[in-house]
């Protein structure tokens, strides 16, 4: 606890200095980045950090904020599904058939990534020269069985369905901040 | 007085990648009917199978009036055993590949999406320490 609060009183004096559109929690700063070429095309107009990144080479600049600090997060989207990762973390997904063990997947579609006080929300991803990010595949077990069991009562109907869910494990190898 | 024993902090796939399936026994009886996919299988799928996995150590033992067995031993020191009696090679294709491609682990129902040992990067909430709540 007491370390959370020096850290949280250290960061206070940043947020003077940071020109970052802030959400409504005073403690923690969001920042919108306009995305890659896979973003939809108005995300850039309405971005009002888009004076902030062109200036890239500004050591205030969100990202560099974000990368001062210490652990960062990210909430990468894979197969339309969201999980929050940090470093060295094990992602459980429904199998993968295309993938063998020990290929290295690059995750690409993040939609925030963020650290104890900083964080840059996609729009819908961020922007890839901000990161990377990687998933090595170390497993691919069966789970134990599941029983599903429906009953409708007085009306004679009762069925239970049994199912081994196949997945896949992934190893996030690597959760880097890119310097801008 | 002895020093305490330190284990090592495991992270399979951070810095390099180690398969965790080491050893595969295949266990077939030469007279019984229950083991005639087993040889197929021996004799045309399985040179390819450890050509393709060097890391897997294959052993192919006959076991006398006894179903045919695949056994997997992992570097944990784990085995699973899988009966593959009456299987056509395709199925045991599959049963092999099942056993590759698991470690040592029990199976066991994944209840959250994300398996993590790291501290929270954004830290615990506390009431002290967050913006007030205004109307």
């Amino acid at each position: 606890m007491l370390r959370t609060l020096s850290g949280r009183l250290a960061c206070a004096t940043h947020r003077a200095n940071a020109a970052i559109s802030t959400s409504v929690s005073a403690s923690r700063q969001f920042s919108t980045a306009f995305t890659a070429a896979q973003a939809t095309p108005t995300a850039t107009a309405a971005s009002p950090v888009t004076s902030e990144t062109s200036s890239s080479s500004n050591s205030a600049s969100p990202v560099n904020l974000l990368r001062d600090q210490l652990r960062y997060y990210a909430v990468a989207e894979i197969k339309n599904r969201p999980y929050l990762i940090t470093k060295n973390d094990i992602i459980v997904l429904d199998r993968l058939k295309d993938v063998q063990l020990g290929d290295v997947i690059e995750l690409n579609q993040i939609k925030e990534l963020g650290s104890k006080d900083y964080a840059i929300q996609g729009k819908p991803y961020v922007s890839p020269e901000y990161y990377s990010i990687k998933a090595t595949v170390i497993e691919q077990p069966k789970g134990k069985i599941v029983e599903t069991f429906k009953k409708k009562r007085r009306k004679h109907f009762q069925r239970r369905y049994h199912m081994k869910p196949l997945h896949t494990l992934l190893r996030v190898s690597e959760l880097e901040v890119k310097a801008q | 007085m002895t020093a305490p024993m330190v284990h090592p902090v495991l992270k399979n796939g951070v810095g390099a990648f180690i398969p965790q399936c080491r050893r595969l026994v295949f266990h077939y009886c030469e007279r019984s009917g229950s083991s005639r996919g087993m040889i197929e299988y021996v004799k045309k799928d399985l040179i390819q199978f450890a050509k393709e996995h060097p890391h897997v150590e294959v052993i192919v033992t006959p076991r006398p009036s006894k179903h045919p067995v695949i056994r997997g031993l992992y570097l944990n020191g784990k085995d699973k055993v899988v009966c593959v009696r009456n299987m056509e090679p395709k199925d045991i294709a599959g049963k092999v590949e099942l056993l590759k491609e698991s470690s040592g682990n029990r199976m066991k129902v994944f209840k959250k999406p994300v398996i993590s040992t790291t501290e929270s990067v954004r830290g615990i909430w506390s009431p002290f320490h967050s913006a007030p709540h205004k109307i």
